[in-house]
């Protein structure tokens, strides 16, 4: 069953088809919004909205695109907007916070002072990560991410991201370099 | 400046992009300068954490929550929009009344106020001044 008919069926309805097509794409989606959100609960959620969106939009699937494209193109747009709700959310809680004076301690941000060193250090090497990705602009992190978290082509990503190969080729540069910077930046400050 | 450029592409150098001729000349440059190597160390520990979290966990009731999320969105889709326009609605009224309230408690303040108490005041003190308590004393 090709893309096309494999819509056509959830468009009528079938069950065991959305199922196939769940079974199928789910660990792609979760990788997406993971490299996007870097939280697997999150992830999971977002991943699953993914897929309601796809069901209830099945409809306007015309099979320009392969489904694995359609799917990518809803996961990142649905982390971008989970990341840009997040931020709003995040700032009213500070104000909230400094009103009722509230501080938080390790334990509540996720770091626990039991944790064994090695795999507190491991957090801190990838939050430093995180926060390097997370400041890269968005095409370039959408770019980066797509690349080195799903080894996606360069033409793969061209037709998630609708833009051309030698866009890809010169955002993925980028982002490379602008990595490498924000990297070395904190190397430097020995953070 | 050769160790600046050096600096600059060992991103690339790491990911194998550049020429052979380039990846040799860095290469080289390595083996004498400590900060290049220890700076190349933090990339591969950088590009090793997304290399281990490409691996993510999937739901084992990943379909089933789908399901059951789908289930229980077909139904309240109505009552939600109503909650939409009420509560604007709501607020936009309470905002109104609240405004109405503090405009009729300024008018009555000011009823109750007027300019001319403290006027008739100051003529009632100043009226101490014109008794005729000498004149009672006298007599």
């Amino acid at each position: 069953m090709d893309d096309r008919q494999f819509i056509e069926q959830i468009k009528q309805g079938n069950e065991a088809a959305f199922r196939q097509l769940v079974e199928q794409h789910q660990k792609i989606v979760v990788n997406t919004c993971f490299s996007l959100v870097h939280n697997t609960d999150d992830a999971n959620d977002l991943a699953q909205e993914v897929f309601i969106e796809a069901f209830n939009s099945a409809q306007n699937f015309k099979g320009e695109s392969k489904v694995s494209t359609w799917l990518y193109r809803i996961a990142v747009n649905k982390s971008l907007n989970f990341i840009r709700d997040n931020k709003k959310r995040k700032f009213f809680k500070n104000i909230e916070d400094v009103f009722s004076g509230r501080n938080y301690t390790n334990s509540e941000a996720g770091l626990s002072s039991e944790e064994p060193d090695q795999n507190l250090q491991e957090k801190q090497k990838a939050a430093i990560l995180h926060k390097a990705i997370d400041s890269l602009p968005k095409s370039q992190r959408i770019a980066f991410t797509l690349n080195k978290y799903e080894d996606l082509s360069y033409k793969e990503i061209s037709e998630v991201m609708n833009v051309s190969l030698a866009s890809v080729e010169s955002l993925i540069h980028r982002a490379k370099k602008n990595l490498q910077e924000k990297l070395y930046d904190c190397y430097k400050k020995d953070c | 400046m050769k160790h600046r450029d050096i600096h600059n592409d060992l991103i690339f150098y790491l990911e194998g992009e550049l020429p052979e001729e380039r990846q040799q000349e860095i290469r080289e440059h390595l083996a004498g300068c400590g900060e290049c190597r220890e700076f190349l160390e933090v990339l591969r520990v950088s590009f090793s954490i997304i290399e281990k979290e490409k691996n993510q966990e999937v739901n084992p009731y990943f379909y089933q929550a789908i399901k059951a999320k789908i289930e229980n969105r077909s139904v309240p889709e109505k009552k939600f929009s109503l909650q939409r326009i009420l509560q604007p609605s709501l607020f936009t009224v309470l905002l109104i009344a609240g405004i109405g309230f503090g405009v009729l408690i300024g008018s009555k303040v000011t009823e109750n106020k007027p300019v001319e108490t403290t006027a008739n005041e100051m003529f009632y003190f100043n009226e101490i001044g014109s008794e005729p308590i000498e004149s009672y004393f006298l007599n």
